[in-house]
């Protein structure tokens, strides 16, 4: 789901918000895998296939929100400013990469100049 | 390097457009704008997914931006401009003049974060009394910050030689340079089952250029177009150490080990990248009648891998028939056909068990036949009918035809068809609402069946010790045992597509959307694939006044498959 506002306070000053969130979780139903024959030259056999439906699961949840402004000074000059948060989450447990789960955040600023 | 050379001159180039802006060359009223500004980003745990395309750090970066566009009637000059930070920033340059001489450049550089692969999933174990296998892992350096930065340039020309026939050359380059580290991964399956990494130098390069004339007289315009490609690592093979021959549980044995192996007990060069040059001729066609227009093209194409020795040949050619019945009625028709050959590639394999009891055996030998050999024929007809001022139908009928040739014995030949069909809907009052409705139907015959037999049913009674060897070998294959092709391929699938728009009033707007695809194949023996898609979506959007905007939605995607799953073990 997403949401983004633009709210133009006055003829200089422009405010922006935006949002978006997603979930995405993949998995694969139980599988039934058929018990190797008895007997033969292996006299063991560890096969456990019972958590082996879980090995592909995918879990993620992404949250990216922002907010900013453009300030108008003159015609010719306007100061725009942001931050912006991107977290994202892993469930899954942390197969093949570990622990996928992190964040950033950015503050960025500058002014604009048209002539 | 040469790349390094190759970008050096596009920065040249950049800065001699500016001079020629400069002085006048292009004459036309400029506009500028600069930005100036810089970023802080701040990263917290695991950041190679969340920044997947960002330079990972936290700190603060100083950013510029540029923009100056000119035009005339007749003249265009624009370069824009942005420095984000050291892997991230792009230029474009945009040049036209008098309608005799156009360019466009661009240049951009970005950061592809890779994620190293811990190998910690891998969990089997197999035993013989109190003496077993595992299977093992390890690292076998510690770099694990893996990532490329990606350069990619592109430049187009256009130069017109002779106006009488509207007589241009065009050309084009490309390149695409990649730069950084990579993991690589090997498994060594004897002595122990270990899988081993460690990290790989990566220096791709690509470079495209075509070169190319058109003309037209009236009514008819013609082209021609040559293109070269090619696709080299500059990165030093890296290579894995292959264990020694040796029975994995005793120990024991090497002689007899040893003589089932190809190599063993060495260092061998791994995930080598193909070395490829393509070279590819297109003539182009079309004669515009007004209320018939007929286009279409013949090409040539030849790929050639030079680490493999495999050599590609498609020879093609298109045709797209468009005509007005009526102010309410167009017809389109399309045909396409295509021929593809690829050379065979024989492998020469020691004997098997060379100097073994009842070994010797040079039954390895094989040709490795191409599954891309085949003939291609495509032909579509659809016809697009103005019911009434606000609804629109469109109907299409086609059929599409794949034989290929010598897969997967030489010899071999199978042909896939596919017939499919679609209609839709669209209607539209004004821009108070508008809905459309989409179908379509594909039915296809022996769809492309990737593996034949790859299961197999117990065969102790079956398969025998062949000339007087030990043991039954895993080579030894009895056809009566093997069963189940393997596709994900459909032989029926359908497609719907929804979607309506609703302005309620000025202020507020609604939307919604379906999209929905089921395929099943019902033609394997004893597996069963399918696959299903659903995707509504609904948004709306509300202003408020001249101060506010706000737009909103909600998408929801759910995916489903039905199809084998196969675990491979240490003893099959």
């Amino acid at each position: 789901m997403y949401a983004n506002i633009v709210y133009i306070a006055s003829s200089k000053l422009t405010l922006n918000f935006t949002g978006q969130f997603s979930k995405n979780k993949s998995a694969l139903d139980q599988v039934n895998m058929p018990d190797p024959p008895e007997g033969g030259f292996f006299a063991a056999r560890d096969y456990d296939y019972s958590n082996m439906y879980t090995y592909s699961d995918l879990d993620y949840s992404i949250l990216r929100s922002g907010v900013g402004f453009d300030y108008r000074f003159s015609p010719s000059v306007i100061w725009t400013a942001g931050v912006s948060y991107i977290d994202l989450k892993d469930d899954a447990g942390g197969y093949v990469y570990g622990d996928e789960t992190g964040s950033y955040f950015t503050v960025r600023a500058g002014l604009r100049y048209d002539f | 390097m040469k790349t390094s050379h190759t970008t050096n001159r596009f920065v040249v180039l950049f800065l001699a457009l500016i001079v020629l802006v400069t002085s006048g060359v292009v004459r036309a009223d400029y506009t500028y704008s600069l930005w100036l500004g810089s970023h802080y980003t701040d990263f917290n745990d695991y950041a190679k997914k969340v920044g997947e395309f960002n330079r990972i750090g936290s700190d603060a970066y100083p950013e510029i931006g540029f923009t100056i566009l000119g035009s005339t009637e007749d003249n265009l000059f624009s370069l824009d401009g942005q420095f984000y930070d050291n892997k991230n920033a792009f230029a474009n340059m945009r040049l036209r003049a008098n309608n005799r001489f156009s360019m466009k450049i661009g240049y951009q550089v970005f950061r592809k974060q890779l994620q190293f692969d811990l190998l910690d999933n891998f969990n089997a174990r197999e035993a013989i009394g109190k003496k077993a296998k595992i299977l093992s892992h390890e690292a076998l350096d510690s770099i694990m910050d893996y990532g490329f930065d990606r350069h990619q340039a592109e430049a187009e020309f256009e130069l017109m030689l002779a106006e009488k026939y509207d007589l241009k050359l065009v050309a084009a380059h490309r390149f695409i340079f990649d730069k950084g580290d990579e993991q690589k991964t090997s498994i060594s399956h004897c002595y122990s089952c270990h899988v081993s990494t460690k990290s790989a130098e990566v220096k791709r390069l690509t470079n495209q250029t075509n070169l190319g004339l058109e003309a037209s007289k009236g009514d008819v315009s013609v082209g021609y177009k040559f293109s070269y490609r090619t696709f080299k690592s500059y990165a030093d093979d890296i290579s894995f150490f292959y264990d020694e021959a040796k029975n994995p549980v005793s120990g024991g044995d090497a002689e007899e080990f040893s003589s089932r192996e190809i190599y063993n007990g060495k260092d061998m060069p791994t995930g080598i990248y193909p070395d490829i040059r393509k070279y590819s001729s297109k003539v182009k066609f079309q004669v515009d009648k007004g209320k018939h227009l007929l286009n279409g093209s013949f090409s040539y194409s030849r790929t050639k891998n030079d680490v493999s020795n495999l050599d590609n040949v498609v020879v093609g050619g298109t045709v797209k028939y468009t005509t007005m019945i009526s102010p309410k009625f167009r017809l389109y028709a399309y045909g396409a056909l295509s021929k593809t050959t690829s050379n065979d590639v024989v492998y020469d394999i020691p004997p098997w068990r060379e100097g073994r009891t009842g070994g010797d055996l040079d039954i390895f030998d094989y040709r490795r036949e191409s599954s891309l050999d085949r003939l291609y024929g495509k032909g579509t007809i659809k016809a697009l009918i103005r019911m009434n001022p606000k609804t629109r139908v469109h109907v299409l009928a086609g059929y599409e035809h794949i034989r290929r040739y010598d897969y997967p014995n030489l010899g071999s030949e199978s042909a896939t068809n596919t017939y499919f069909g679609e209609g839709s809907i669209r209607f539209r009052d004004g821009l108070k609402y508008k809905l459309s409705a989409k179908y379509r139907l594909e039915l296809t015959n022996d769809p492309f069946v990737s593996y034949k037999g790859i299961f197999e049913k117990p065969g102790a009674d079956i398969l025998k010790k062949e000339n007087g060897a030990p043991n039954i070998y895993y080579y030894q294959r009895e056809r009566d045992l093997r069963y189940q092709n393997i596709t994900t391929l459909p032989t029926i699938k359908h497609v719907v597509n929804l979607s309506g728009n609703y302005r309620a009033s000025k202020k507020v707007g609604l939307n919604a959307g379906l999209k929905m695809t089921i395929d099943k194949n019902t033609e394997l023996d004893s597996l069963t694939v399918e696959h299903s898609a659903f995707q509504p979506s609904v948004g709306i959007d509300v202003s408020a006044g001249n101060k506010w905007v706000l737009n909103t939605g909600y998408t929801y995607s759910y995916n489903k498959s039905t199809g084998p799953i196969t675990v491979v073990m240490m003893d099959g």
